[in-house]
């Protein structure tokens, strides 16, 4: 085994794969070390299935999507909360994306109709993710990159602003190499419950990693040892309510249930906690998962009833169903007293004359009540009745390393590594500091592993 | 198709399972096969489906026992055609004929008579086409319920079919034989050799019929010949794909890999031995094995098309029902 390369990158998911093949195009000494085995590689990127990019009419979106509007709708998830100018850079970049897929052999889907209304402002890859990141480990391949799955990076060395070596764990042991430059692109730490713990406590027993276990922020560990400049914090990460029977990794996107504006949702205790209807469900889906996080027990339960249980995406475990709502409490593990109280007071609460359309905002609200439901609110008394139980299912972190705009890693006193980058997840919160915005984190991964991947090599030789 | 239903009823997924060509790509591109916990393995699960159909909706009902691996079936049917022939052969007198090099024109007909031939072929051939439209036909009313396909989807559903499309994979290939290699066209390249070998024969036998019944030539044809120029060309592509489909599922039996079901097995043996079997009687048209062969190769052809609505060759019906039906839902939707 070789120990020294000139380009080590650490991690083998979207923005891992982008900057090994970016820094390709200069130097075929390159390492790629994927912690997880070869049948679970690519972290979270096999979940997704979208890239947000900026463009003019093409044939794979609806509509051009111009630069202006990009940056805002980033400036607006996130509360304006967002470095400017790595955004900025991050949107004109985008503008590349189809043509770099296309140079990597991933196929990108024509033109989509009634997709999630992303069909104007992104594009589909031709069979996800997965057949992305596969694509791209096959070009991999093909270019002479060294990868080595079961692989971890444990340890970094640094001689003033630079790294010099790299501690490896993989299936023969340990080993340190030498190395030029190093891009880190090791994901979010989500999959790190013992680590979240620290700011949530024993609640992350109950909370289930939707993607990877293999994120597990190990390098973010290893760059805070070595006094790197951070954004965000341990208490961050965008969840939403999941089937409390998925697994606890790698449940993926089939996991989440939409069912909660047509339904009410209530804790263990059978009461209701948050307004249902708030607003549209695409607007509102992401606050669930830290809403339940906070319930005791972190769970809860979405009550339906035969009126109102083909308006939402079909689930991927059956809901529990009974033909009574003490029927149903029993089943679900709720005190059958509360939840019919609740279910009572709740139908009483409801405006006589109303229009239910569940496209729009509509008039169907609630009045009088502790917690209102303010649209969508029809009554709960056509059985049999069905219901979900929930947990939080955690997407990804916000917590990880500043960096600049060429992804190089900053250290506390604010000065730039020379030859240390970062991309993907772990840098991403510099621009989506809070909040979601379809397919962008796959714009982020992209845009940061392109220019760290260049930005290495050259780093590399000097 | 998948996003044009909400809730799913056993036609639905008999529908799908038809529609799929176990291209295989979505096994490599799904995140939810083996190790995750899901452990979703679509392309076995469709397979076992198809076979199911093919058992269900068989006509007559009773025949798809037979079907079990197809084998013994195939077997005894070889052994039930070849001893009606050989009794046919008798009964017309002299004894030592098929040990003899027989030539010239109406040669074949030495041995078995050309109206036997005639009408026993006119019959399996009607047995066929009606067996396969009273499955369809049960197939199309469980599938498609109070919709009708219309000509347009037809249309767009021959195009398919005999342009292999869906075998392209959507332009990313199928990963074939093994499910973790990259796209390719391995598996259409293959499947065309045997349509169109299957179809060249087919032309073969027809445009003999067509010389013989209506200009009066007598066989053998010269090699010049429609007859034999498509039976030759069509008996080597068939030949040449049959065989690449068994070597590819040989290679590709690990135990990640969707290996054929046994039917799918038992089809392409029956299709190469008759394809085999029929360059074989014309390499030795002129020679004392001519009449043997001749037998060997008719009850070939015989097994071959009274299986046709048991084993594999029934896929086409379904197949093509599916992607008319799958045509007419797009059209319904607007896509």
């Amino acid at each position: 085994m070789e120990n020294s390369y000139s380009v080590l990158i650490i991690g083998g998911g979207n923005a891992g794969l982008c900057a090994a093949l970016s820094a390709a195009e200069h130097t075929s000494d390159i390492l790629l070390v994927e912690a997880a085995p070869k049948p679970e590689r690519g972290g979270n990127t096999k979940y997704t299935r979208d890239i947000r990019y900026a463009h003019d009419l093409d044939g794979y979106t609806t509509g051009e999507y111009p630069d202006d509007e990009f940056v805002n709708d980033v400036v607006r998830v996130t509360n304006n909360n967002t470095d400017v100018d790595l955004l900025k850079m991050v949107v004109s970049e985008s503008r590349n994306i189809p043509s770099w897929l296309q140079n990597k052999d991933v196929l990108i889907h024509r033109a989509l109709k009634g997709t999630l209304h992303l069909g104007r402002t992104n594009l589909f890859m031709f069979g996800g993710g997965k057949a992305m990141i596969n694509s791209y480990y096959a070009a991999a391949e093909k270019l002479g990159i060294k990868i080595e799955y079961n692989t971890k990076c444990t340890d970094l060395e640094f001689s003033g602003n630079r790294v010099t070596n790299a501690s490896l764990n993989g299936p023969d042991g340990n080993r340190t190499v030498k190395v030029g430059s190093v891009v880190v692109a090791s994901g979010g730490l989500e999959a790190n419950l013992e680590w979240l713990s620290e700011y949530w406590g024993s609640a992350t027993g109950n909370f289930i990693v939707r993607g990877t276990r293999y994120n597990r922020g190990e390098l973010l560990r290893v760059l805070l040892r070595h006094k790197t400049k951070t954004i965000g914090n341990l208490s961050q990460f965008h969840s939403v309510a999941v089937d409390a029977r998925s697994p606890k990794f790698d449940g993926g996107i089939v996991t989440r249930i939409d069912s909660i504006p047509y339904s009410i949702t209530v804790n263990r205790d059978g009461n209701r906690f948050y307004d249902e209807g708030e607003d549209l469900w695409p607007k509102r889906y992401a606050i669930w998962g830290r809403l339940i996080a906070e319930q005791p027990g972190q769970l809860a339960f979405s009550i339906v009833d035969s009126k109102a249980i083909n308006l939402f995406l079909p689930t991927v475990f059956e809901p529990v169903r009974d033909d009574t709502i003490s029927g149903l409490a029993i089943k679900l593990g709720i005190s059958p007293e509360n939840l019919s109280r609740t279910v009572m007071e709740y139908n009483q609460s409801l405006k006589r004359k109303c229009t239910f359309n569940p496209g729009i905002l509509d008039d169907c609200s609630t009045s009088g009540l502790a917690v209102p439901k303010s649209h969508w609110a029809a009554p709960i008394d056509s059985p049999p009745f069905y219901g979900y139980s929930f947990r939080p299912g955690i997407t990804f972190t916000y917590y990880g390393v500043k960096v600049n705009s060429k992804g190089q890693v900053l250290s506390d006193d604010g000065n730039p590594s020379r030859n240390l980058f970062a991309a993907g997840e772990i840098m991403s919160g510099n621009i989506l500091s809070e909040g979601y915005l379809a397919g962008f984190g796959l714009t982020i991964g992209t845009v940061f592993g392109i220019t760290a991947g260049k930005e290495a090599v050259s780093a590399a030789g000097s | 198709m998948i996003e044009y239903r909400r809730e799913f009823k056993t036609a639905d997924v008999e529908y799908v399972s038809n529609l799929c060509h176990d291209c295989g790509q979505c096994f490599d591109v799904c995140p939810y096969t083996p190790p995750n916990e899901f452990s979703v393995d679509i392309p076995k699960i469709l397979s076992e489906i198809r076979t199911e159909t093919y058992r269900k909706y068989a006509t007559p009902r009773k025949m798809s026992l037979f079907s079990g691996s197809g084998i013994g079936f195939t077997l005894m049917l070889f052994g039930f055609s070849f001893l009606a022939l050989f009794v046919i052969y008798l009964s017309s007198g002299n004894y030592l004929r098929i040990f003899m090099a027989i030539s010239g024109p109406g040669s074949f007909y030495v041995i078995l008579s050309n109206d036997i031939l005639d009408v026993a072929g006119t019959l399996i051939l009607f047995f066929v086409v009606l067996a396969w439209s009273i499955s369809g036909k049960k197939f199309l009313k469980e599938v498609g319920g109070h919709s009708n396909i219309g000509l347009y989807d037809l249309i767009r559903a021959f195009f398919d079919s005999f342009g292999e499309k869906w075998f392209r994979g959507g332009g990313a290939g199928c990963n074939y034989p093994h499910r973790d290699e990259r796209g390719s066209y391995k598996k259409m390249i293959t499947h065309s050799l045997v349509l169109y070998g299957f179809l060249l024969d087919f032309l073969a036998t027809t445009s003999a019929f067509v010389e013989q019944d209506f200009f009066h030539v007598l066989p053998p044809y010269p090699i010049l010949s429609m007859p034999v120029i498509s039976g030759i060309t069509g008996g080597v592509m068939l030949i040449i794909g049959a065989s690449l489909f068994l070597i590819f599922d040989y290679i590709s039996s690990s135990e990640k890999d969707v290996s054929m079901t046994p039917i799918d097995r038992t089809f392409l043996v029956a299709l190469l031995l008759t394809a085999f079997t029929g360059l074989l009687v014309l390499g030795f048209r002129n020679t004392s094995l001519m009449g043997t062969l001749l037998l060997i190769h008719l009850s070939m052809v015989s097994v071959l098309f009274i299986s046709a609505p048991y084993g594999k060759f029934v896929h086409l019906v379904y197949r093509f029902i599916s992607i008319g039906q799958y045509h007419l839902e797009k059209r319904l939707h607007g896509d």
